[in-house]
């Protein structure tokens, strides 16, 4: 594969993997702090729900959110575009659990989104993570700019 | 922890590579000088590294004390990777140096040195299976190193102060006996002057500069992007005809020519059938108007009997704005240019039975290049090929006498 081509890739599998990796912390720095701790969940969230929307967007098709951001386009276009249905009701999900918790933090609401609901949001994230390794092979690619593999070490 | 043993697993690594790289590329410039710019890049980034990547991976190890150590462990993971990658790309870069003729390298910076505003370029050459393509050191290591939109090292960036180009030359291209193709590298060094001086981008300020983006852009359907890089691909086309005339087009015909560049265009290029006609249009201008006339017969051979394919759809401003780029590159290699055209009164008859003779000719690389024809069988032959590499180390040497003022 040309470097470019693989290059390409690669950025599209680190802009598009900053959507879950962000909210997967954000909730687990909201979830196991307490007080003003949790406060530094709020970038983390804020960077989720704002990744999650330019992907709905396109999801969407629509033009704008790739000259915004064209890798993160292409990636969430060749990763979820084939079940772009399914992959919207679950980032609009994500995006309403995590704007309440944004709220929460912010003052303007009382109550935080329940233990439960994090919970599932978390999970839901881990799928999308899951199927952004699986469609765009990070490691391979790299190492096909070179035309090495190495594993490294890895955590098992 | 694991994730500490990691951290100390990488740091590690990053200290018996630079014990095996650097030893590497010190060996390779030692028998070149060009090579002594990758040396400094390579000490450049092991500093880099040595001095960030500690405490990049201890801030990434915190994740696993937040309970998630899925997370931590496949950022630094990624972060891993990157390292590995970029110091393989350095070492793989000093060992292809055997393979690659320096007359080579005097191509490359004789062209660059046409170009009076361009600063100094630290350009690498560095073998690829078949492509042959530029790469600029920051945008890829920049592309590794990434999370989101943040860099994962900033410190590598910021120590990379200036753009850095690495030219893969596909291996067929490398040899000496292949040096008759070699012209084919000016198009890659109007790509360098390009992301440099930015001719074309001033005409099309709505598309980025980086070409990683570009070609992001590209491929997400932008149609301006598409448009820009296109004209991008016409004019490094077109300045290198400017440079070496038919020397570049038949070596684009005879390295490149393919139906199916017509019928299955890339997003990113222009149909091959558009770029022949840029490449004739740019020799008739010029004063090449039978090379032109044999270019246009291949034209017209190799689309026999199919069905003319439909308008390519370039940029609005592109017949004025490879006018304006034509302009700028003639400046740069006008001398050349001229010095060709002036032997193709005449003299051209004898210089090219003194190179089917194996004697010694006395040109400028493009002039030389601009003269030997893709028609003419004995220009294929690898002896001429390796002939044509001598030429230009004695206008190596030639040009290093004057310059150090030795006459006779």
């Amino acid at each position: 594969m040309p470097v470019a081509d693989a290059l390409s890739r690669v950025e599209e599998y680190n802009a598009a993997i900053a959507l879950p990796h962000d909210g997967l912390i954000g909730i687990s720095v909201f979830t196991r702090q307490s007080g003003e701790g949790r406060r530094a969940a709020a970038p983390l969230l804020r960077s989720c729900v704002k990744l999650s929307e330019l992907a709905l967007r396109a999801l969407a098709e629509e033009m704008n959110a790739a000259r915004e951001d064209p890798h993160f386009y292409n990636a969430v276009r060749s990763i979820f575009g084939q079940r772009s249905d399914a992959y919207t009701g679950i980032l609009k999900e994500a995006v309403s659990t995590l704007r309440q918790t944004l709220s929460y933090l912010d003052g303007n609401d009382n109550e935080a989104p329940s233990p439960e609901l994090l919970k599932g949001t978390a999970e839901q994230l881990r799928g999308l993570a899951t199927r952004i390794k699986e469609e765009i092979p990070r490691d391979a690619l790299m190492a096909s700019i070179v035309g090495t593999t190495y594993s490294g070490p890895r955590l098992r | 922890m694991a994730l500490d043993a990691e951290k100390d697993r990488i740091l590690r690594f990053v200290l018996t590579e630079k014990d095996r790289v650097l030893p590497i590329i010190d060996r390779a410039a030692s028998d070149r000088s060009q090579i002594a710019l990758l040396a400094e890049l390579a000490r450049t980034i092991f500093s880099a590294l040595e001095n960030s990547l500690e405490q990049k991976i201890h801030e990434i190890v915190q994740l696993e004390a937040a309970a998630l150590p899925d997370v931590a462990s496949e950022k630094i993971q990624g972060l891993f990777t990157a390292v590995q990658i970029s110091i393989a790309w350095l070492a793989s870069a000093a060992e292809d140096q055997a393979n690659i003729p320096r007359e080579l390298y005097r191509l490359v910076e004789w062209y660059l040195s046409r170009c009076p505003e361009l600063p100094t370029q630290s350009v690498i050459l560095r073998l690829s299976p078949s492509e042959l393509s530029t790469t600029e050191f920051g945008e890829f290591s920049g592309a590794l190193f990434k999370h989101g939109s943040t860099s994962l090292l900033p410190e590598l960036e910021a120590a990379i102060s200036k753009p850095f180009y690495f030219i893969q030359i596909p291996t067929f291209l490398a040899p000496e006996s292949a040096s008759i193709d070699w012209p084919l590298i000016f198009h890659e060094c109007c790509h360098i002057i390009e992301h440099t001086l930015n001719h074309i981008g001033k005409q099309l300020p709505q598309v980025p500069r980086s070409w990683t983006e570009l070609n992001a852009q590209v491929k997400a359907g932008i149609p301006e992007a598409q448009q820009a890089l296109k004209l991008e691909e016409l004019a490094c086309d077109y300045a290198a005809v400017q440079a070496s005339g038919p020397g570049y087009a038949w070596s684009f015909v005879r390295r490149f020519s393919a139906i199916c560049g017509v019928f299955q265009p890339t997003q990113s290029h222009p149909r091959f059938d558009v770029r022949l006609e840029c490449l004739r249009e740019s020799m008739a201008k010029n004063g090449f108007t039978d090379e032109a006339e044999l270019l246009q017969k291949h034209l017209e051979d190799m689309l026999e009997g199919y069905a003319a394919p439909g308008p390519e759809i370039l940029h609005a401003h592109s017949t004025k704005t490879l006018e304006l780029y034509a302009a700028s590159m003639t400046a740069y290699t006008k001398a050349s240019f001229d010095t060709a055209i002036a032997l193709t009164g005449g003299s051209v008859a004898s210089l090219r039975r003194d190179l089917r003779d194996l004697r010694p000719v006395l040109l400028d690389p493009a002039a030389l290049f601009s003269l030997t024809s893709f028609f003419e069988p004995a220009f294929g032959d690898p002896i001429v090929g390796e002939l044509l590499a001598d030429m230009v180390r004695l206008e190596r040497i030639q040009s290093d006498f004057l310059r150090l003022g030795l006459y006779g």
